[in-house]
C-alpha cells in the first residue's frame, strides 16, 4: 500500500478542528498543549486559594490583597505532554478475505488519523505493529509534518503470523513504562481472549482505547449452502451448512463477542469503537469516534 | 372455456415437466465452497456437516408459489377463452389473373378491371371479422395476400394484382383455396374472373362440385360461388400457339419453321403471319382459319448466322399477347477438321466417315505441311502423344509390330457416360497390334482390351485447355471401321471436343417451367428476376410473361447465359357454366357474443405469483432472521451496554467530569 493513499488531504484539513481526548487524572510531563486536573505553572487560570508558607510568592493576587487585606495565591490549570502510543494489528485474520477494503488498510488509516490527531497537538506519538509479538516501533513527534514517515512506516508493514495480545501487550508494557493514551486497533480474534491484555493495560494506569476493526460480511456472511471454512491464521477447517438459522446464529455469537469486548473496555475504564469496514473510515471517526469520546 | 393454442394435456404435461425441474433446483445442493475466514470461532455453534444428509426442500412456500406462477404462464400461453368463441368466417377469394383476363374487347375496359371491381365488391359485403386471402388461379403460384382481415391491404392487393401471360388452373386453384379452408370451422371461397377452361379443368370442376355439393358431408364445405367477367359474347382472339424450327439434315443452314395458330372466335377469318429474324423480315403469308380451329404453317428458309426469330399475326385483336412469338435460332459454324499423316491408307477410312457430317469441313495435311486454316480438331496418327499440344486432336497410336502382339483382343468396357462413347454400344470390335498407353491421373478410360487386367485402349484426356481422344491402335488393324460405333465415337468426340450441334429450337410455354441448370439467376424478359426452384442441377419456375428469359449459370454472364424463349400457351376456350347456388349472395353472418381472452389475467396472476416467491424467498427469510435476532440474550445483553454507555458522559461531564479536550 502506497502511504500517500492513506489519508486524503481534504480529511486531513477536517481533522485540524478535532482532537484526541483523555482522562484528566492521567499524569504526563507538562507541556504545552495539554490541561488537566493538576494545578502548576500555566497559562489558564483555574482558582484561587489561601496563601500558605512556602508558596510561590509570584503567584500572589496583589489586586485581591488591596480590597481584601488577605493574601490569595492564583492557581493555573498544569498543560501536560500526554505521549500517545498506537498498537495496530497486523496478523492475518486482519486481510485475509481479499476484500477490496480490507480491515488492516481500515486500521492503518485510523492508525494514521490518531497519529495525525497526536502530531497536530505536539504531542509524542508511538505507532507499535504487532501480531504475534510487538514489531519495531517509529516514535514520531515535533507537529504536523512529521507525519510523512508515519505514513511511510504504516505503508511498510503487511499482515502475517497469528494474534497474540496478551504476549504482545505484556512486551509493550516492559518497553514503555510512562503511562499515556493506548489506541490498541485489532480485529481481537485471539484464541487466547483479550481479557489479560486489556486488564493489563488498566493496572498500567493508562487511558487505553479500544477499536474493533471488523468487515460487513464477518459480521453477517452472506454466503448459503455448504461452505468449507479455512481458519486464515491456524489453517483449521470446518465444513458448515450456511442456511438462514446458522447464519443468525453466527451473527449472534459475534455481536455477543462485540458486546463483551465493550463491557470490559468499559468496566476496566478505557473506551470501545467498533468499525465496520463498508463504513467510510472519515465517517467513522468524525461521527463513532465522537459518539465514543474518543476525539472531540 | 376454449383452449386455442395448446390442449389441456400439453399444458399439464409442461407444466409437470418445469415444476419438477422447479423442484429439483429447490433441493439442489452445490459443491462446498471454500472460504477463508478470519476466524472459526464464530462457526463453533453452528453444527458442522459431517456426512452427506437427506435432501430437505428449503423455503416450501416459495416453490409452492413458482409452481403456481408457472402453472399461471402456461395456461396463459394456451390461450384459453371463456365463453362462445366468435371465430370470423375464413374466405378465399380466387382473382383470376391469367392470361384471359388480359382480353381487351373493342370499346369496352379490360376484363382485369371489371375483375378487380367484382372483387372488391364481394369484399365490401363481407363482414370486417372475416378474414380473407387472396388467391392466383394459375397453378403454383404464391398468394397474392394471406390471410388477414386488414381491408385496406386487401384492396391495395386487389387493385395492385398483376397480370400473367400464363394459363389459369381453376379447378387446382379451388382446391388450394378449399385445402386453406380446411382448418376453419365455415367458409366462403370465391372465384372471380372469365372462366376459361380446357376439357380437363372442366372435368376438374365438375368433380370439385361434386366434392363440394356433397349432401352428405356438407358441413365442414364452404360455400361456393363464381363471380364471371367478360359477358356471353366469344372473344375475337386469334393467337400463336407453338413456334418450332428444325435444321435440315443435309444443309445445316436451312431451317423449317412450324407455326401453329388458334383461332378461338365463332367467326372464319384471315390472318397474315409476319416473320422476322434480328428485325429483318423473312417473308409473310395469309392464313385462313375457320372457327375453333387450330392450323400449322410451315415456312422454309435458309440463315446461318443465328439471332431472334418472331412471328407476328394481324390483324388486331382483343388479346394482344399471344399475337406474336419468338424462338431463338441457333448459330451455325462448320467444324475445321485436318488429318496429318504421310500414310495414304489412314485418311480413307476417316475421309469416309468424316465427309458423311455436313457440319465438319475436312482437311489432309500431308508431311512437312501446315494446315491452311488453323483447325478445329487436329487427327494424328503415331506412336505417343507428345507433352504439349496445339489443337484438341484424335490420336491414332499403333503398337510395335511383332508376332506376339499380332493376335487379336477384343475391346470391351465402353465408357458410355462419356460424352464421346455415349452412342457406342458395339460388342464386337478386335484390334490387333494395340498400344500400350501411358494413362494420367486425370485420363478417362472409354473402352479397354479384353484381358486380366483390361489394358486401357480409348482415352480422353484433358491437357492445357485441349481435348484430346487417344485411340491405342490404327483402325486398318481392327474391323472397327466397318462397325456403326466407328462414326458415332468420331462424331461423339468431335461434339465432346468443339460443340453440339443444335438441330432444333422450340419455343416454351408460360406456366411452369423445368430448364436445364445449373442456375444462379434468371431474369424474365421485363429484367425482373424470376424465383425459383432447384430439382438436382435443373431448376423449376414459373413464367408468366412471354419473351426471352435470360439464365445465368454459375460461371457468370456473357460466358455462362442462355437464352430461353417462352411464347404464350394454347389458351383454353370453354366458359365455365354456372349453377344458381354458386351466383348466389354471400350468406350473412349470425352475430355471436365474444368470448373473454383469459390470458390477460392469468399473466397479471403469474407476476403476483412470481412477486409471492420472491418474497417468500428473501423477504421472509430477512424477517425470519430478524425475530431470531431479536429474541436472542446478546440484544438484551447489547442494550445494557448501550444504556451503561449514555449514563457514562454524563457523570463524566456533570458531576466527575473524566475527559478533557486536548485543544484550546
Amino acid at each position: 500500500m502506497t502511504s500517500s493513499l492513506l489519508l486524503d488531504r481534504e480529511f486531513l484539513k477536517t481533522l485540524e478542528q478535532v482532537t484526541l481526548l483523555c482522562r484528566n487524572n492521567l499524569a504526563g510531563a507538562v507541556g504545552p498543549e495539554h490541561r488537566s486536573r493538576m494545578r502548576g505553572p500555566g497559562m489558564e487560570f483555574a482558582d484561587y486559594r489561601r496563601y500558605s508558607f512556602g508558596d510561590d510568592p509570584r503567584s500572589l493576587d496583589w489586586s485581591a490583597y488591596l480590597r481584601l487585606g488577605k493574601l490569595f495565591m492564583k492557581i493555573y490549570e498544569t498543560e501536560l505532554h500526554i505521549p500517545v502510543r498506537i498498537l495496530i494489528d497486523r496478523s492475518e485474520s486482519m486481510d485475509c478475505e481479499g476484500a477490496a477494503e480490507s480491515k488492516f488498510l481500515y486500521a492503518q488509516r485510523l492508525a494514521a488519523t490518531f497519529a495525525y490527531l497526536a502530531l497536530l497537538h505536539l504531542d509524542t506519538v508511538t505507532v507499535v505493529p504487532f501480531a504475534e509479538r510487538l514489531n519495531k516501533p517509529l516514535v514520531a513527534a515535533g507537529g504536523r509534518e512529521r507525519l510523512w514517515p508515519v505514513l511511510k512506516f504504516l505503508g511498510e508493514h503487511s499482515c502475517e503470523g497469528g494474534t497474540n495480545l496478551f504476549g504482545a501487550t505484556r512486551e509493550f508494557m516492559g518497553n514503555f513504562t510512562s503511562r499515556g493514551i493506548v489506541i490498541l486497533i485489532s480485529d481481537f480474534f485471539d484464541e487466547q481472549g483479550c481479557e489479560r491484555a486489556v486488564e493489563m493495560l488498566r493496572s498500567a494506569g493508562h487511558d487505553f482505547v479500544l477499536v474493533q476493526v471488523h468487515s460487513a460480511e464477518e459480521q453477517r456472511p452472506s454466503a448459503a449452502g455448504e461452505l468449507i471454512l479455512e481458519d486464515c491464521e491456524t489453517a483449521a477447517q470446518r465444513t458448515v451448512d450456511c442456511s438462514p438459522e446458522s447464519t443468525a446464529l453466527y451473527e449472534r455469537r459475534f455481536l455477543e463477542f462485540s458486546a463483551r469486548l465493550r463491557r470490559l473496555a468499559l468496566r476496566n475504564g478505557g473506551r470501545y469503537a467498533r468499525a465496520v469496514t463498508n463504513i467510510p473510515y472519515q465517517d467513522f471517526v468524525l461521527r463513532s469516534l465522537r459518539s465514543g469520546r474518543v476525539v472531540g | 372455456m376454449n383452449w386455442l393454442a395448446l390442449s389441456p394435456v400439453e399444458v399439464g404435461a409442461v407444466w409437470s415437466g418445469l415444476a419438477a425441474l422447479a423442484l429439483w433446483l429447490y433441493l439442489h445442493h452445490r459443491r462446498p465452497q471454500h472460504r477463508r475466514v478470519s476466524t472459526l470461532r464464530f462457526w463453533a455453534s453452528v453444527q458442522p456437516v459431517a456426512q452427506p444428509r437427506r435432501r430437505r426442500l428449503r423455503e416450501p412456500w416459495a416453490l409452492l408459489a413458482q409452481v403456481l406462477f408457472l402453472l399461471l404462464l402456461i395456461l396463459a400461453l394456451a390461450n384459453p377463452r371463456w365463453g362462445v368463441t366468435f371465430e370470423g368466417r375464413s374466405v378465399v377469394i380466387v382473382l383470376d389473373t391469367s392470361i384471359w383476363s388480359q382480353v381487351r374487347p373493342a370499346g369496352a375496359s379490360p376484363w382485369i378491371d371489371t375483375e378487380r371491381q367484382e372483387a372488391q365488391r364481394v369484399l365490401d359485403s363481407l363482414p370486417s371479422a372475416d378474414r380473407v386471402l387472396l388467391l392466383p388461379a394459375e397453378a403454383d403460384a404464391p398468394p397474392i395476400l394471406p390471410f388477414t382481415t386488414d381491408r385496406g391491404a386487401l384492396r391495395r392487393a386487389i387493385a395492385e394484382a398483376p397480370t400473367s401471360s400464363s394459363n389459369a388452373n381453376i379447378p387446382r386453384a379451388l382446391e388450394m383455396g378449399k385445402a386453406a379452408l380446411g382448418g376453419s370451422r365455415r367458409g366462403l371461397l370465391v372465384y372471380v374472373g372469365p372462366g376459361m377452361v380446357d376439357e380437363q379443368q372442366a372435368h376438374g370442376l365438375d368433380e370439385f362440385r361434386a366434392a363440394t355439393e356433397n349432401p352428405d358431408d356438407n358441413r365442414g364445405q364452404p360455400q361456393f360461388l363464381v363471380r364471371l367477367v367478360g359477358g356471353e359474347t366469344p372473344v375475337q382472339n386469334r393467337g400463336i400457339t407453338r413456334l418450332s424450327l428444325r435444321r435440315d439434315a443435309a444443309q445445316p443452314d436451312r431451317w423449317r419453321l412450324l407455326t401453329q395458330l388458334k383461332n378461338y372466335s365463332d367467326t372464319k377469318t384471315n390472318v397474315v403471319l409476319k416473320l422476322s429474324v434480328s428485325g429483318q423480315p423473312l417473308g409473310q403469308r395469309t392464313i385462313s382459319m375457320s372457327p375453333g380451329e387450330l392450323t400449322n404453317a410451315e415456312n422454309e428458309f435458309i440463315w446461318e448466322k443465328g439471332g431472334l426469330l418472331q412471328a407476328e399475326i394481324s390483324p388486331s385483336d382483343a388479346l394482344e399477347a399471344d399475337n406474336r412469338a419468338v424462338v431463338n435460332l441457333p448459330t451455325f459454324r462448320v467444324i475445321r477438321v485436318a488429318v496429318f499423316t504421310g500414310n495414304t491408307a489412314f485418311p480413307s477410312d476417316l475421309l469416309t466417315v468424316l465427309s458423311s457430317n455436313p457440319y465438319l469441313r475436312t482437311e489432309v495435311v500431308p508431311p512437312g505441311m501446315n494446315a491452311g486454316v488453323s483447325p478445329d480438331v487436329a487427327i494424328y496418327q503415331g506412336s505417343s502423344v507428345p507433352g504439349q499440344l496445339a489443337f484438341n486432336s484424335i490420336w491414332f497410336l499403333s503398337g510395335p509390330a511383332s508376332a506376339a502382339a499380332s493376335h487379336s483382343v477384343r475391346v470391351v468396357g465402353w465408357n458410355t457416360q462419356h460424352p464421346a462413347t455415349r452412342w457406342v454400344r458395339t460388342h464386337d470390335v478386335s484390334v490387333r497390334n494395340p498400344a500400350v498407353i501411358n494413362m494420367l491421373p486425370t485420363d478417362t478410360i472409354l473402352a479397354s482390351t479384353e484381358g486380366n487386367p483390361p489394358a486401357p485402349l480409348i482415352l480422353a484426356r484433358e491437357q492445357n485447355g485441349h481435348r484430346v481422344l487417344i485411340i491405342g491402335f490404327d483402325p486398318h488393324n481392327s474391323n472397327f471401321p466397318l462397325q456403326s460405333g466407328f462414326p458415332l465415337l468420331m462424331a461423339g468426340g468431335m461434339e465432346w471436343m468443339t460443340h453440339s450441334v443444335d438441330e432444333s429450337a422450340d419455343s416454351l410455354s408460360t406456366g411452369e417451367l423445368d430448364l436445364p441448370g445449373p442456375a444462379t439467376r434468371i431474369i424474365a424478359p421485363s429484367g425482373k428476376d424470376v424465383p425459383f426452384a432447384r430439382k438436382g442441377q435443373d431448376v423449376h419456375l414459373l413464367a408468366t410473361e412471354p419473351g426471352m428469359y435470360r439464365v445465368i449459370a454459375p460461371g457468370g454472364a456473357p460466358s455462362g447465359e442462355t437464352s430461353v424463349a417462352v411464347n404464350t400457351p394454347l389458351l383454353p376456350a370453354q366458359r365455365m357454366t354456372l349453377t344458381p347456388s354458386e351466383t348466389a349472395r354471400v350468406e350473412s353472418e349470425p352475430l355471436q357474443q365474444a368470448g373473454w381472452d383469459l390470458w390477460r389475467l392469468l399473466v397479471l396472476l403469474g407476476i403476483v405469483a412470481l412477486w409471492l416467491e420472491w418474497w417468500l424467498y428473501y423477504s421472509g427469510r430477512e424477517n425470519r432472521r430478524a425475530m431470531e435476532m431479536r429474541a436472542t440474550p446478546v440484544d438484551i445483553e447489547m442494550q445494557n451496554t448501550e444504556l451503561e454507555l449514555e449514563q457514562t458522559p454524563k457523570e463524566s461531564e456533570v458531576q466527575k467530569p473524566n475527559f478533557v479536550r486536548l485543544a484550546k
